[in-house]
């Protein structure tokens, strides 16, 4: 019975002080870490989400739910609940596990194959604290919670303020009390952009800055005149149910992160590649230069983005991954658009037929001429979406840094490495010969990377220096 | 202790009663190697699923391929005459009728619209096969097809000769159909292609695909397709044989064919000519083969070599007149092994092809001759 008390009085400890935090941290301590799986199994995810285990990271085999249950995709993708997950360890499974990584057995009793007899699977507190201790222990907690909550209010009112030096010093306070919190140490991160809004090598266009990270909104690299402008950080819903491709739906979280509103143009590529590719060029295209670059692989596309990121300092150049392009396209919209909207904003068969064009001509059953000769336009000539971007769904097809694998869309299956690999490489959006029913931000396509198709180009994505670091060095948790 | 052996009356009556039932059974069972997995009978006719796409096609399809006889004189000849197009829809109705659900359409011989009004009721339980036959920009084309067809198409396939994987023009319109099918307006994508090699090629080169039309007849000597066939397996490629009749030809390669059904089979009337050159001998084999098959005719044993391969989904026959649809539906529904009488016929009849030399195909075909005697 003891233990149970124990049991329990601790857990309400963690999840009142859980329940306090703000929602971006509860995210980043369970919730979020789980992935998936916490869009059902919330309880389990929370548990894990206290435990000392939800802050191991890059491990072998990480103690989080793929590494004891496996990747489940059947689990993950059948709403029916009718596949289990790969692996439901039990018993003295349970224990083989444990002792994966604790070799010597437990620090106190040593004991090697009962760990169950005091640790519960997933939230792995310890009964054998006594009452007074675990009073104590909630009692110290609760006050640093306090006072980290009080410093983080601080730095809030100052950063509104813009005195960045001292709402900075408010977080780092916050920071040390809880040296967990993600949210203080992206705060601080926020403070020190604002301090030093400069990126190497960029232009800060205006004087418009995310009020999360502290990013200024739009940016230029100064010699090649490639703008890119801020996506902010956000979540939303992948995937479609009218695309046999696309499903399940699934919620995805996106870093902020940097994209060209344009597509990268014929004059872009030349000018840093010294060649043009592209198919539609020469006397006929007059605006050849700023129409977007085609028949491009995806090869190519990483020997232009070497390039690139040759010249600029630090690098960070990338393609967009396909959760990134599909969160920039529907532009914080989860409702489909009219194929009105849709023509308004993208270069598609219907609207792409060049102005000069002689009609068809009827030849017994052919109509000779129709459809064959619609063109890509110059990048930036049809509406932007909400938030400022071209041509998503139109004019020619972007490449996408994302391997094909089916949804959910995971990055610890590896479809994010831009190693070389088998299998396909994505590519997204309609093209200036696709038709209205085509264009949809959640259509997805695979290409082989070595690939060159007239209707397929880029589109260029940047990733902050900071935001860089930041993620190469994940958090420790409490 | 020793089994009692008196014969008792029930005894008699078990065993007369066995024996009776085993005298009854048909001759004909199907053989478990031509059954292919998957494999449903529902009336007489056999389903077969195609590939990994979850469809099942019947066994015997509708081919596309139209009747010269009654085609329209003068500039729009691939269009058939009022008559001709009355005869034909009559055919295809009588062909679903029988369980027939696959339906192979082509553009250029006007077909299109004809048959989506005429199956426009029966829409769903049908799967439509159409082609890029069209010099049109082939998503157009297939946009065009969709919307006839009540929004999506079933199967579409790009039809080859020379698969030339290097020209970037057969990979940009597989691009396009890949996406058509990604968009929902085509359900299965595969290639149409006479050569092997070229099929191979595709198997390697055209990511998605589904399904391969290939020639299959008694007469084609590659129809082992040995390298093709392991391979299409193993990436659960569905295969729809075409010309079981060897464009038709097999129907001149029986004497006792007769030009009934048209001026039209007068092309066909192989043993008519007197300029080909064919030993009697080959031929008086033939008709004693023949004569063997007394509830057979020679085009129905070839349909049935077809239909007895288990790893072709669906055969497509040109069906020009009203007795080739109710003759070809009798073969698949008894289209279990074949005989040794129908091999022997089929033998006899390949011996006269090979005597004939190309003019047993039509003009248009008779490249194929070279390629199916290698």
């Amino acid at each position: 019975m003891a233990r149970l008390t124990s049991i329990l009085a601790v857990g309400a400890v963690w999840l009142g002080l859980a329940g306090s935090l703000r929602a971006q941290d509860l995210d980043r301590q369970g919730i979020t870490s789980a992935g998936v799986c916490a869009r059902c199994h919330i309880s389990s995810s929370l548990e894990w989400g206290i435990s000392k285990h939800s802050t191991i990271t890059g491990a072998v085999r990480s103690p989080n739910c793929v590494g004891c249950h496996g990747a489940s995709k059947g689990h993950i993708a059948d709403e029916q609940n009718s596949v289990k997950p790969d692996h439901i360890p039990r018993g003295a499974e349970i224990a083989a596990l444990c002792v994966q990584c604790h070799r010597a057995g437990c620090p106190r009793t040593l004991a090697k194959a009962t760990c169950q007899d005091c640790h519960h699977p997933h939230a792995l507190v310890n009964p054998q604290l006594d009452a007074a201790a675990v009073q104590a222990r909630a009692s110290q907690l609760a006050a640093q919670q306090a006072a980290f909550q009080a410093d983080l209010a601080r730095g809030e009112q100052l950063a509104q303020l813009e005195k960045w030096n001292d709402a900075r010093a408010a977080f780092a306070a916050a920071l040390r009390e809880n040296p967990g919190s993600e949210q203080a140490r992206r705060e601080i991160l926020r403070c020190e952009r604002r301090l030093k809004p400069g990126l190497p090598g960029f232009k800060i266009v205006g004087d418009r800055f995310d009020s999360q990270t502290g990013l200024p909104k739009e940016i230029v690299l100064g010699d090649l005149g490639v703008t890119l402008v801020l996506v902010p950080a956000g979540s939303f819903d992948m995937g479609s149910d009218q695309r046999a491709a696309a499903q399940p739906v699934h919620t995805v979280d996106v870093a902020a992160f940097y994209l060209s509103p344009y597509e990268l143009t014929q004059g872009q590529w030349k000018a840093l590649m010294g060649t043009n590719p592209s198919y539609y060029q020469g006397r006929k295209f007059a605006a050849a230069d700023r129409m977007p670059v085609e028949q491009v692989s995806w090869d190519d596309c990483q020997a232009l983005l070497r390039s690139l990121n040759g010249r600029v300092p630090g690098g960070g150049f990338r393609l967009p991954t396909e959760a990134e392009w599909e969160y920039a396209a529907r532009a914080g919209s989860a409702t489909p658009l009219t194929a009105a909207a849709i023509l308004r904003c993208a270069w598609l068969e219907e609207n792409s037929e060049p102005p000069n064009l002689p009609p068809p001509v009827r030849t017994g059953l052919y109509l000779i001429g129709a459809g064959a000769t619609s063109v890509p336009h110059p990048v930036g000539t049809s509406e932007p979406n909400a938030w400022g971007l071209y041509d998503m769904l139109g004019n020619v097809s972007e490449w996408c840094s994302s391997r094909y694998e089916p949804y959910p869309c995971s990055d610890a299956d590896g479809r994010e490495s831009a190693a070389a690999a088998p299998g396909t490489r994505v590519v997204r959006g309609a093209n200036f010969a696709d038709f209205v029913d085509d264009a949809d931000a959640a259509q997805r396509h695979s290409e082989r990377p070595d690939r060159r198709l007239r209707w397929n180009g880029m589109r260029l994505a940047f990733t902050p220096p900071a935001s860089a670091e930041a993620a190469a060095a994940p958090l420790a948790r409490q | 202790m020793q089994p009692d052996l008196r014969l008792t009356r029930r005894r008699f009556l078990q065993c007369t009663a066995a024996g009776v039932a085993a005298a009854c059974l048909p001759r004909r069972l199907p053989a478990a190697g031509n059954q292919a997995p998957g494999e449903f009978r529902r009336g007489g006719m056999v389903y077969r699923p195609l590939g990994r796409t979850g469809l099942n096609v019947s066994l015997l399809g509708f081919g596309s391929h139209t009747d010269r006889a009654y085609k329209v004189k003068g500039g729009l000849r691939n269009l058939l005459t009022a008559e001709g197009q009355v005869r034909r829809d009559r055919q295809i109705s009588r062909a679903i009728d029988l369980g027939v659900n696959l339906i192979d359409v082509y553009e250029h011989e006007g077909q299109w619209e004809p048959l989506a009004k005429l199956i426009k009721p029966r829409r769903d339980r049908l799967l439509i096969a159409g082609a890029y036959d069209n010099p049109e920009f082939i998503g157009s084309n297939i946009d065009r097809l969709a919307r006839l067809y009540g929004g999506h198409i079933d199967l579409y396939r790009i039809r080859s000769e020379t698969i030339t994987f290097d020209s970037g023009s057969l990979i940009e319109q597989w691009d396009v159909v890949r996406r058509a099918k990604e968009a929902g307006k085509i359900r299965a994508i595969g290639i149409a292609c006479h050569l092997e090699g070229p099929m191979m090629s595709a198997l390697q080169e055209l990511d998605g695909l589904d399904y391969l039309f290939l020639p299959y007849n008694f007469i084609h000597a590659k129809a082992a397709y040995g390298e093709l066939l392991p391979a299409a397996a193993a990436r659960g490629v569905g295969l729809i044989g075409m010309k079981p009749l060897a464009a038709g030809s097999v129907v001149g390669l029986d004497p006792r064919s007769q030009s009934k059904s048209g001026p039209d089979m007068a092309r066909f009337q192989l043993f008519n000519s007197a300029d080909r050159a064919i030993l009697p001998a080959a031929v008086a084999e033939l008709a004693k083969t023949l004569r063997q098959l007394p509830d057979e005719s020679l085009c129905q044993a070839a349909m049935r070599y077809a239909f007895s391969r288990p790893f072709l989904s669906s055969v497509l026959a040109g069906m020009f007149d009203d007795q080739f649809v109710e003759e070809n539906y009798t073969a698949v529904t008894r289209y279990a092994e074949l005989s040794r009488e129908e091999t022997a016929a089929l033998e006899a009849a390949k011996r006269v092809s090979f005597l004939t030399g190309p003019d047993w195909l039509p003009g248009h075909y008779q490249w194929l001759d070279a390629q199916w005697r290698v």
